[in-house]
């Protein structure tokens, strides 16, 4: 059985395109783009007005300043005013889009026209669409793109197609007199219009099949989140119902044994002492799991700042008691005292399991040595005994749920096995990292690596 | 004043669990009564004035406990009256248990742990019962 942390469930506005605040979220996005597209054209209108003496820079400057000046208008809109109802963010978004088309028509005209190599940033435009929209609109935004490159391209005068055309056309390339050719332009027209619809259809196809996809993959991660939820508390509610009439019994158990001991044989307190350990073992097996458990459910837990030099001093003391296998401490810890932002309970947990081992498998008079390093941003607590150690075929294991070595097995007889489960678990929680090396019959070294701040 | 027997007063659901602290009690000549519900203890309190309240947390609901103790020291008869809350249930009902972070937080003495452990359970009613100035 594994205790699987939680997933936090995907946006909803990420996951469906169509919420007022995504659409928000790609309109200022948008005006993101534009500013850069602002840049580029700059730079890119400064370049070519060097290679193309036909070029008036001036068009270009004037097209810069229209575009900062609706993109002001669009982000001064954005911040003052609250996000509104789908629709009409969508309206929003066509009007902007709309605008744009004009002016890179307006740019384009001005720049060569049909000879301009920008025409490309219609299917820019068009693929955006298919982003937010879908459909109808996606062609809608298409269509206007055709038309108003068309639009450009027939209306310019000083080709032969239209001789006497109503706009005059501005050369950037000169000679080429395919430029003026009725078939060529034909031809560059039906090729864009070609692309520009193929181009609508594939990008939002793609995106059709992806909404599809996404909505049903978050459609799926939200009963499997509320699944693994009922799960838990249903397991947390098993593992309390069969607690309390536990915990009754062992209260009973150790009141017989504390009050009427001397009026029991040895067998019957033999057995007793046997009943007790057994249902410790239990709750111990009840408070672990609780532990794990609530590991996987409870996101939040309290932050708080530890002095770690401190709490290790005190865990060890606490857990060695009146130390009754005479375990030698040795405490390497740095001069300064070394303040963690973290989550106090947990590394308190982590720090208890490890030195409680530390204590339990260790040998008569063993060693244990607590380090304590800090390491740029990382601080290492590194715990060594010289208990039974751990078989090189076990070590991958014992970080599962209920495994305990044999060795384990004869050295404490009771024991849940889920200590180290709920180290991994609440180091991973910590953003901290765990290793362990060990020689069987030698030893044990494990090396915690925290960072300062969690 | 060597007859004192001072009266416990014992509120848990658990009868079983009850009769395990009688019996613990009653070994060390206190006088126990007991109740099922936090408003039978509640009232229980006001009528006969015990010397020491022992409270579960989880009785009908999963802070029963919490609200009982609130009453007992809103009322000026038992405001004084100590009280020990049985807990089996740290950090899991997110109040919090610790009389470091908030003195002010649980009009609640002292905490003792379910499974109970009897010696443990004498020594902090002993410490509790000691006579005030």
């Amino acid at each position: 059985m594994k205790f699987l942390d939680i997933p936090e469930p995907l946006d909803d506005d990420v996951s469906r395109f169509s919420t007022a605040r995504s659409i928000r979220l790609r309109a200022d996005w948008f005006i993101r783009i534009r500013w850069l597209a602002m840049t580029a054209s700059l730079i890119l209108g400064f370049v070519a007005d060097k290679m193309s003496p036909d070029l008036n820079f001036t068009y270009i400057i004037i097209f810069i300043i229209a575009l900062i000046t609706v993109n002001v208008c669009y982000f001064s809109y954005s911040k003052q005013v609250a996000i509104q109802s789908l629709q009409y963010e969508k309206y929003f978004v066509k009007i902007q889009m709309l605008i744009d088309l004009i002016l890179l028509t307006i740019l384009i005209h001005y720049t060569g026209g049909i000879e301009n190599p920008l025409f490309f940033i219609y299917f820019i435009h068009v693929i955006i669409a298919s982003l937010m929209f879908k459909g109808k609109e996606v062609y809608l935004i298409a269509t206007v793109a055709i038309l108003l490159f068309s639009g450009e391209v027939v209306l310019s005068g000083g080709n032969s197609f239209m001789p006497t055309g109503f706009l005059n056309h501005h050369h950037i390339i000169s000679g080429g007199d395919h430029l003026h050719d009725v078939n060529y332009i034909l031809m560059m027209l039906a090729s864009f219009w070609f692309v520009i619809l193929f181009t609508a259809f594939v990008t939002s196809s793609m995106m059709d099949r992806y909404r599809v996809i996404r909505d049903k993959l978050v459609r799926n991660q939200k009963k499997l989140i509320s699944a693994e939820k009922e799960k838990m508390d249903f397991f947390r509610f098993v593992t309390h119902e069969i607690k309390s009439p536990v915990s009754t019994s062992l209260s009973a158990i150790n009141a017989v044994l504390e009050l009427y001991s001397t009026e029991l044989n040895d067998n019957a307190r033999n057995l007793l002492n046997r009943a007790q350990g057994r249902s410790q073992q239990a709750i111990d097996m009840v408070k672990d799991l609780s532990e794990l458990t609530q590991g996987a459910i409870h996101h939040q837990q309290i932050r708080g700042n530890i002095e770690l030099c401190t709490l290790i001093r005190k865990i060890v003391d606490d857990e060695l008691g009146n130390n009754p296998k005479n375990i030698i401490t040795e405490f390497i810890l740095p001069k300064t005292s070394i303040e963690l932002s973290t989550y106090p309970d947990l590394l308190e947990k982590v720090l208890v399991n490890i030195i409680s081992n530390g204590i339990r498998y260790n040998k008569e008079s063993g060693k244990l040595i607590v380090k304590l390093q800090r390491d740029n941003r990382l601080i290492l607590i590194s715990i060594t005994d010289e208990g039974i150690g751990i078989s090189a075929s076990d070590i991958p294991k014992i970080y599962e749920e209920f495994f305990r070595s044999s060795e384990a097995k004869q050295t404490a007889k009771i024991g849940t096995g889920l200590g180290l489960a709920i180290v991994k678990r609440f180091v991973g929680k910590l953003n901290g990292h765990i290793s362990v090396t060990s020689e069987l019959g030698a030893g044990t070294t494990f090396v915690i690596k925290l960072p300062e701040n969690v | 004043m060597d007859n004192y027997e001072p009266t416990i007063l014992i509120i848990d659901d658990d009868i079983d669990l009850v009769e395990v602290l009688r019996i613990t009690l009653e070994n060390e000549n206190y006088k126990v009564i007991d109740a099922q519900t936090g408003l039978r203890g509640y009232n229980l309190a006001q009528t006969m004035n015990p010397s020491l309240i022992i409270l579960d947390v989880m009785m009908g609901t999963i802070d029963e406990g919490f609200h009982t103790a609130y009453q007992i020291r809103a009322n000026p008869e038992t405001k004084d009256t100590p009280i020990i809350m049985l807990t089996a249930v740290v950090q899991q009902t997110g109040f919090k248990f610790s009389k470091d972070d908030d003195e002010a937080f649980l009009p609640v003495d002292e905490f003792i742990e379910k499974p109970v452990n009897p010696k443990k359970l004498i020594d902090t009613v002993r410490k509790l019962l000691v006579p005030v100035k």
